[in-house]
């Protein structure tokens, strides 16, 4: 056994190997206050709405606090922005702690290995990934995993590139920053992650039309759809506008990033794009057509979107965590047989 | 534990479904300890490595 745990700004899951299937949990980083009554308790509890209740306050917890919000006409609380712990938030701590001992569970032995996703610094901003990195492991390391940080935007290398000996440009659009990373053979050549993401969109798209963020939220995940033309107006005219400027912004900052010298020469490079962000109808499309005008400094064989962009980070996570606990094994094993034959 | 053991000020519990946890309104405090030593693990040694590679 061994997991894998997308930590996202957004949405927090799990990824274990049950047989054949990996088997993924996943619950959304966020919650909402409303006031505490018997009758609402009694309603939440036999809906099975998971909740806290503190003082004389309920705190509504996961994919439920979203329609709550948008029914109480109050903003969800996230205890994580940018990617990393939120410091305008103060309760970030103890949630993200909940939210994570929901979604891992107890490890299945002492010691089970467990990678969790960790951005990259990002090169627009002046944010530390350190503290919220540290203070993760050691929520897990106090469960009793032996838990390991990995870079998220490897962790969809190790999801999507296996076929391609885990070489090429891994992008995970997330919800509070985009992680880039460029892999030679499993290694690491070049990485780092710009401060925006969908919630920077759905920030932009909510203060250009007068709606509140949860609404544009909820609208870009039920039913909305990129395309080359778009009419004007509304919140879907503006999160085309603002999607298309965050992929132009992620493009921008891969051409200054990379260098010819990274890549091989007569390299072809694959790249995959996922992440929640990517999901909606027509990303892939936009985004190809995009980086075709762009003056990347390598050539590209293609560009793929993963099958399930919600699920990849969290599934790497997991391929690393199973392959380190596969050496661990066969050290232990090497020891046991020297140990034998010594007798 | 009602007491904060790092500032004094009033421990709150939280559930979720089956899990819990608690921390300080006033400081923050979690009681989740975080390690500060450093990793220890041992280079592996060129004669490690070698033979590593001839038995490959």
């Amino acid at each position: 056994m061994a997991k894998g745990l997308d930590v996202g700004t957004m949405n927090i899951l799990s990824a274990q190997q049950d047989g054949n299937d990996t088997v993924f949990v996943q619950q959304r980083n966020s919650f909402v206050e409303i006031e505490y009554s018997d009758m609402a308790e009694q309603m939440l509890s036999r809906s099975e709405v998971l909740h806290i209740r503190k003082d004389d306050k309920v705190y509504v917890v996961g994919d439920d606090a979203l329609n709550f919000a948008n029914i109480f006409n109050k903003e969800t609380r996230r205890p994580m922005k940018h990617g990393i712990l939120s410091n305008d938030e103060q309760s970030a701590i103890p949630m993200m702690k909940l939210i994570i001992e929901q979604v891992v569970g107890e490890p299945a032995y002492p010691d089970e290995k467990l990678y969790f996703s960790s951005p990259a610094d990002p090169i627009d901003s002046d944010l530390s990934t350190l503290y919220h990195q540290k203070t993760i492991e050691s929520f897990l390391d106090d469960m009793g995993y032996d838990s390991e940080p990995i870079n998220e935007g490897m962790s969809v290398i190790y999801s999507e590139l296996a076929d391609n000996n885990f070489t090429g440009l891994g992008i995970s659009f997330g919800a509070g920053m985009t992680n880039v990373c460029l892999s030679y053979y499993a290694v690491p050549v070049m990485k780092f992650s710009v401060a925006r993401g969908g919630d920077w969109v759905d920030e932009q798209a909510a203060r250009a039309t007068g709606t509140p963020v949860d609404k544009v939220t909820s609208i870009k995940e039920d039913d909305f759809e990129l395309d080359f033309t778009t009419d004007v107006g509304g919140v879907e005219g503006a999160l085309s506008i603002y999607y298309e400027n965050l992929l132009d912004y992620v493009i921008e900052n891969i051409v200054t990033e990379v260098d010819e010298e990274d890549v091989e020469e007569g390299l072809d490079v694959p790249v995959v794009v996922t992440g929640g962000t990517s999901s909606p109808s027509g990303f892939e499309a936009l985004f190809k057509d995009h980086l075709e005008d762009a003056n990347i400094p390598f050539s590209i064989s293609g560009v793929t979107h993963a099958n399930e962009p919600l699920y990849s980070v969290a599934r790497g996570g997991l391929v690393a965590a199973r392959s380190d606990e596969d050496i661990d094994h066969d050290e232990a094993d090497e020891e046991a047989e020297a140990a034998a034959a010594n007798e | 534990m009602d007491e904060c053991p790092r500032c004094g000020g009033a421990i709150e519990e939280l559930s979720l479904g089956d899990v819990s946890t608690v921390t300080c309104s006033r400081c923050g405090y979690a009681d989740v300890p975080v390690e500060h030593l450093p990793a220890g693990e041992e280079p592996e040694s060129w004669r490690d490595a070698f033979n590593r590679f001839y038995k490959e």
